[in-house]
């Protein structure tokens, strides 16, 4: 494989408030899982890649795209970076409904055409119409996380963020989500990054595993390599791990 | 005697001391009280004076009140001491002390008024400079509650949809927090229909020009009792009538 083939390409250091950081990330697979302990620095890599954050020192390419370079004195600013990210809880607008969460999301990129048929289809294919008219408060966490993936995937992003969108949901409903995502890493075109601190939430879609421990990329992973690493924290992390098993 | 017993005697007496002045104060008005207001000109002077004033005063808080607050709640951490000692001041102090400061900030011998070689003391400004101070810390202290709450996540995620400043504001900001800005304009406006002190002070109590209801009760008390009481009550139902509207958006804007 050749430079041009990198998808992700990212390497930037910074601060927040006393949290230093330094992530160091090259990888020619689409999708790759982050893992970590809560607190170690998952959710700030994934919001200086969304854009909400910016690093001091540094370049991030994703794909094509080059997002950020200290060098170049270039930031390309959250909202043109046409990502979709999904945060692990709050993410959709409680005042609207769930057809108009939909709606505002094509609104925002100004999308043409027939949009409430377009969003009637969208909500039928994943077998959530029947949420259509309802409001997020009143949904249960696992339709919330339902409705807020089935949203992100409305339009083809450039790349997917998904920051431990499985947190907070039982066992059943994470199950369901995580076959979604799986899914959508194995099939999308886009670029996915998926963050999350349970082991079950990965499998071999997701073809590098980045490990993050305070601040830092500790490791850069393939799935294949799991099995055989002696790292303390990705052998706990995966001790009854599909991957591991498989490989 | 039980000690849940004590709290209902207390809480009762409690409760029969706040109803006290209002029932005195409404037994004592008669209905002939009601045809000498409508045909005193100085009270509908005053009347308009408190509207118009409290109208201006409001609209400039909910301004810059808000911008002061989304600032604040944007740092995601409790304001610092000086920030809160700044937004409290006001309604700290008494009304007396808030005179004076105005007078040598605003006046002919204070800070501005030696810059600018003016001073808007004792004119209609001064009036809605001395609401502005008393009630923009009440406004303030109601909306950074809200925007405070989990707002900022629900913007960023819309910041990443590719949403414009104005949309974010139209569609998400202004909804999810519309109860609020109602509540907070209403206590301020109330506070600032009821201002007296400091207005007696900064703005003097000219007819026409600096005498609010308030100022115009005061001055009634002397003269004709009797119509003093009218516009003291015709206070207390606008008044109230803004509290039942903060009331409102207060229980609206519970989820």
């Amino acid at each position: 494989m050749n430079k041009s083939d990198l998808i992700w390409d990212i390497d930037i250091r910074g601060q927040i408030g006393a949290f230093e950081y330094d992530y160091q990330i090259k990888s020619y697979h689409s999708a790759i899982a982050v893992i970590g302990n809560n607190g170690s620095g998952k959710t700030t890599l994934l919001r200086i890649l969304a854009g909400l954050q910016r690093p001091s020192v540094g370049h991030i390419r994703i794909g094509n795209t080059l997002l950020y370079s200290e060098a170049d004195n270039h930031f390309e600013a959250c909202e043109d970076r046409l990502a979709s990210y999904v945060p692990s809880n709050n993410s959709l607008f409680p005042h609207l409904t769930v057809f108009e969460n939909l709606m505002f999301a094509l609104q925002c990129r100004n999308v043409g055409g027939d949009l409430k048929t377009r969003v009637n289809a969208h909500l039928n294919q994943y077998k959530l119409g029947k949420l259509s008219d309802r409001f997020p408060p009143s949904l249960s966490t696992g339709e919330y996380q339902r409705v807020a993936l089935i949203r992100s995937t409305l339009l083809t992003p450039a790349f997917y963020i998904f920051d431990e969108p499985m947190a907070a949901l039982d066992v059943e409903h994470r199950a369901t989500l995580r076959d979604l995502l799986s899914n959508l890493a194995a099939t999308s075109t886009a670029p996915v990054v998926l963050s999350t601190h349970d082991d079950r939430d990965i499998n071999e879609n997701y073809g590098t595993i980045v490990v993050i421990g305070s601040g830092r990329v500790r490791l850069q992973l393939t799935s294949q390599e799991i099995a055989t690493c002696n790292d303390l924290f990705v052998n706990e992390f995966f001790q009854h791990h599909a991957v591991r098993d498989r490989t | 005697m039980k000690p849940r017993r004590i709290t209902s005697i207390l809480a009762l007496l409690m409760l029969c001391y706040l109803a006290l002045p209002l029932t005195g104060l409404i037994l004592q008005i008669t209905p002939s009280d009601l045809a000498n207001v409508t045909n005193n000109s100085q009270i509908w002077e005053a009347f308009k004076l408190s509207i118009l004033t409290t109208a201006v005063s409001t609209l400039i808080i909910v301004l810059f009140g808000s911008a002061l607050a989304w600032r604040i709640a944007e740092q995601h951490k409790r304001p610092s001491i000086l920030t809160q000692a700044l937004i409290q001041w006001p309604i700290i102090v008494p009304p007396s002390v808030l005179g004076i400061a105005l007078l040598d900030s605003f006046g002919r011998q204070g800070i501005l008024g030696n810059l600018t070689g003016q001073s808007i003391a004792f004119t209609t400004a001064a009036v809605v400079v001395v609401q502005v101070l008393v009630a923009a810390p009440l406004y303030v202290q109601t909306v950074l509650a809200s925007f405070q709450g989990a707002s900022h996540q629900l913007i960023e995620v819309g910041r990443t949809m590719g949403a414009s400043p104005f949309l974010l504001l139209r569609h998400v900001i202004l909804p999810l927090h519309k109860h609020a800005i109602l509540g907070g304009a209403a206590l301020a406006s109330a506070r600032a229909l009821g201002e007296f002190g400091a207005t007696l002070i900064f703005a003097g109590n000219l007819s026409g020009t600096t005498q609010t209801v308030p100022l115009a009760i005061y001055e009634m008390l002397e003269t004709d009792l009797n119509t003093a009481r009218m516009l003291a009550l015709l206070l207390l139902v606008t008044g109230s009538a803004l509290v039942a509207v903060t009331f409102y958006a207060g229980n609206r804007g519970k989820p």
